[in-house]
């Protein structure tokens, strides 16, 4: 299944490494985690200090009573998102079965790979933060769960997947291209994440099935005056707003001056992602409108276009008069707030 | 897991052969009060043509496809559809459960496909800003199906009254051992009254017969959903009580959430809205023929009725029992008492309803007459 990210080799399983057979470079693991990533990246939302010092306790205490007992209320309030199974259910719009193997591509805490550990044959966690890795890994080991392979890797930045082309029966990436690009801080964010999709296409098997998981850059909350979700991480205290709807070029410019960095933080409207999918090499591509949001608990999932996307659409921003003029030109469920695509690779 | 069902349904006589890509799978937002490994998934698949919805239908699966207990839930509602379309075929309330379409494997899942209901959700209709006038504008309306439905179903499955409650009070005692009332002399008391009574069968109730499951049809007809709970033995007027408690307790959710602790208590101290309850209340004893030594103690019995219900194997809803459980310790005997616990138990987590709950305690205490059980409540 693993290849060699820098010359595509095959890789041989040796105790404690992996070791390529064409270049001879050799990868280490980590307590069952195959280390394929040279750099060191940290990505959570949990500061890593307080990360580590969680990891020790749920390896002390049992994972589950770590995270609900933990002092700090950041950890607390993950156990929902991490416990509960429903923040997985576009999967089922996958045809996916117990013998398919899937790959999660920046799995963070597992939200997907648990729930689908039990309804697949393997699930390939794969994250550029170790922590979050070892969390899943310490987790499966309590839980008893055999069918999930933690990988590290380097972030999608860089290009290549550590993995054999066609392995998969289906992708995901949930919250996660939207930040490719943003690591490595320079080249165009969107063809670096062009160059991902081009990625998650190739390991894909024929009929495979790619699922994103992303805000949409014309979601209506936007023009409303909603802060950019993603420009959070860089300052809670700044509220940067519209940025993902100005042209490219504007939004670099405010968010430079409102937060002395570049805007690489794309994200797409349902043309865009049409787009990108298309040149990756995706045939068929639907989209859902998680009503919401596509990290939500528990959220109707509505295929759009649809007479129901369009309803629930109205329902929630029906009073404004801007989104019933731009829903009259577009297409109302063109402005939902974010989606899920399901991509296939057709041929 | 939908494609496969996609495959399934496509050429079937039900979607008249359409089109794969025809067919639209929307995912309905789940109540979260079950255990996940237990929930069932339900889609609305939409059969659409030149972008129209032709027709719907409901499917429902595991989330945890070898679920046993997920199983058990898909198999009870299809054999109870059937069930309950034969009690009720030929007669007025025909076709007020949804036709049962399939229960197959598909996937190694069971999946069951059910009718889609056409029409307005009650629970959407009722709470509006005019929520009062809604609810006189339909409750009558569900008493008469209720009637009707008791009047139609009333020679089967009779069993007698007195061993069912039998049956859930040493259910009661044994699940919840160290229960105040368990050990107290309540179910004594509602056991002796019971006994005292002339000979009482159970009934055929829907068990879960609340807002969110009732439609109004475009032709104004009442259709029900979720019939999974579906017995013919249980107790007489248990929908009815559950109607009017599960209005009261989402209408003081809604209120909760949003803040308004106060409106609460102005509820349960107006006089129209007591009245409204308490008279729809013995309306509906009334209209049931429930007699008048169960009607003292049928709030407590519809209590135990529904920890019993929601104790099941497959349900495990831990919440919705510790809930009822502190509403039964709180020994309501009328609608308005049972409003008075409910409005105690949506503020006894609440900083700011402490004079509320002075008041409510007092209130409560002087309905128990025996042990101050609400000491050994934890505030």
């Amino acid at each position: 299944m693993l290849e060699c990210p820098k010359c595509s080799g095959t890789l041989r399983a040796i105790p404690g490494s992996y070791a390529c057979q064409e270049c001879g470079q050799t990868y280490p693991t980590h307590k069952d985690i195959a280390l394929m990533g040279g750099s060191v990246s940290y990505w959570d939302i949990i500061p890593k200090k307080i990360m580590m010092e969680f990891l020790t306790e749920a390896e002390k205490n049992g994972w589950e009573k770590a995270i609900k007992e933990s002092r700090e209320q950041r950890i607390r309030e993950l156990y929902l998102w991490t416990n509960n199974p429903s923040r997985s259910d576009i999967t089922y719009y996958l045809p996916i079965t117990d013998k398919s193997s899937v790959l999660d591509l920046g799995s963070g805490w597992g939200s997907y790979a648990f729930p689908l550990s039990k309804r697949v044959k393997s699930v390939v966690a794969a994250d550029s933060c170790l922590e979050s890795l070892k969390f899943i890994n310490l987790r499966s080991t309590q839980d008893n769960i055999h069918n999930i392979i933690p990988v590290h890797m380097d972030p999608l930045d860089n290009g290549k997947l550590p993995f054999k082309s066609e392995m998969f029966d289906a992708v995901i990436m949930n919250g996660v291209l939207e930040w490719v690009g943003s690591y490595s801080k320079k080249g165009d964010p969107r063809k670096i994440q062009q160059n991902c999709l081009r990625e998650a296409y190739r390991v894909l098997k024929r009929g495979g099935k790619l699922v994103i998981g992303m805000e949409n850059r014309f979601g209506f909350k936007y023009f409303a005056g909603a802060p950019d979700d993603h420009l959070i991480y860089y300052s809670r205290d700044k509220k940067v707003a519209y940025t993902s709807i100005l042209p490219r070029i504007i939004a670099n410019i405010v968010t430079k001056m409102r937060l002395g960095v570049s805007y690489r933080t794309y994200t797409h409207s349902m043309n865009g992602h049409m787009k990108m999918l298309r040149r990756s090499g995706f045939g068929k591509i639907d989209f859902y409108y998680p009503e919401d949001g596509y990290r939500a608990v528990n959220t109707r999932i509505i295929p759009i276009p649809s007479a129901s996307a369009d309803r629930a659409m109205m329902k929630r921003y029906g009073n404004n008069s801007v989104f019933r003029f731009l829903g009259a030109i577009m297409g109302k469920h063109y402005f939902c707030d974010s989606f899920f695509i399901i991509g296939e690779r057709t041929s | 897991m939908i494609p496969q069902i996609k495959k399934e349904i496509t050429g079937m006589a039900l979607f008249n052969k359409c089109r794969h890509d025809n067919i639209l799978f929307e995912k309905y937002a789940s109540r979260s009060i079950r255990g996940s490994e237990l929930e069932i998934i339900t889609l609305k698949a939409t059969f659409t043509d030149k972008g129209s919805e032709v027709r719907s239908i409901i499917v429902k699966f595991p989330r945890i496809f070898n679920s046993s207990a997920a199983l058990r839930t898909l198999q009870n509602e299809y054999d109870n559809l059937h069930i309950v379309e034969k009690l009720l075929a030929g007669t007025e309330l025909a076709g007020s459960p949804p036709n049962a379409l399939f229960l197959k494997t598909i996937n190694a899942a069971p999946v069951l496909a059910v009718e889609f209901l056409q029409g307005k959700c009650l629970s959407n209709l009722l709470f509006s800003s005019d929520i009062f006038n809604k609810f006189m504008t339909y409750s009558p309306e569900v008493l008469s199906w209720l009637r009707s439905f008791q009047e139609l179903t009333r020679q089967c499955g009779q069993h007698p009254l007195k061993d069912h409650l039998d049956m859930l009070a040493d259910f009661h005692k044994e699940q919840f051992p160290n229960f105040a009332i368990s050990d107290g002399i309540k179910i004594g008391q509602i056991k002796k009254l019971f006994h005292e009574l002339p000979s009482i069968n159970t009934a055929c109730q829907h068990n879960d017969f609340h807002a969110d499951n009732i439609f109004i049809s475009p032709d104004g007809r009442l259709r029900l959903i979720d019939w999974e709970d579906f017995s013919e033995k249980s107790i007489p007027s248990f929908d009815a009580i559950h109607f009017i408690a599960t209005f009261i307790d989402a209408l003081f959710l809604i209120l909760k959430n949003s803040g308004r602790l106060t409106a609460i208590e102005q509820i349960n101290s107006d006089e129209n809205w007591k009245k409204c309850f308490e008279e729809y209340f013995e309306f509906c004893m009334s209209s049931l023929n429930i007699p008048k030594g169960l009607r003292e103690v049928i709030i407590p019995i519809y209590l135990l009725q529904s920890i019993y219900l929601a104790s099941d194997e497959r349900k495990k809803a831990s919440a919705a029992i510790s809930k009822l459980n502190f509403l039964l310790s709180t020994f309501p005997i009328s609608i308005s008492d049972l409003a008075e616990s409910l409005e105690l138990y949506h503020i006894s987590d609440s900083q700011s309803g402490n004079k509320q709950k002075a008041r409510l305690i007092d209130k409560i205490s002087d309905r128990l007459s025996s042990a101050d059980i609400l000491k050994q409540l934890k505030f």
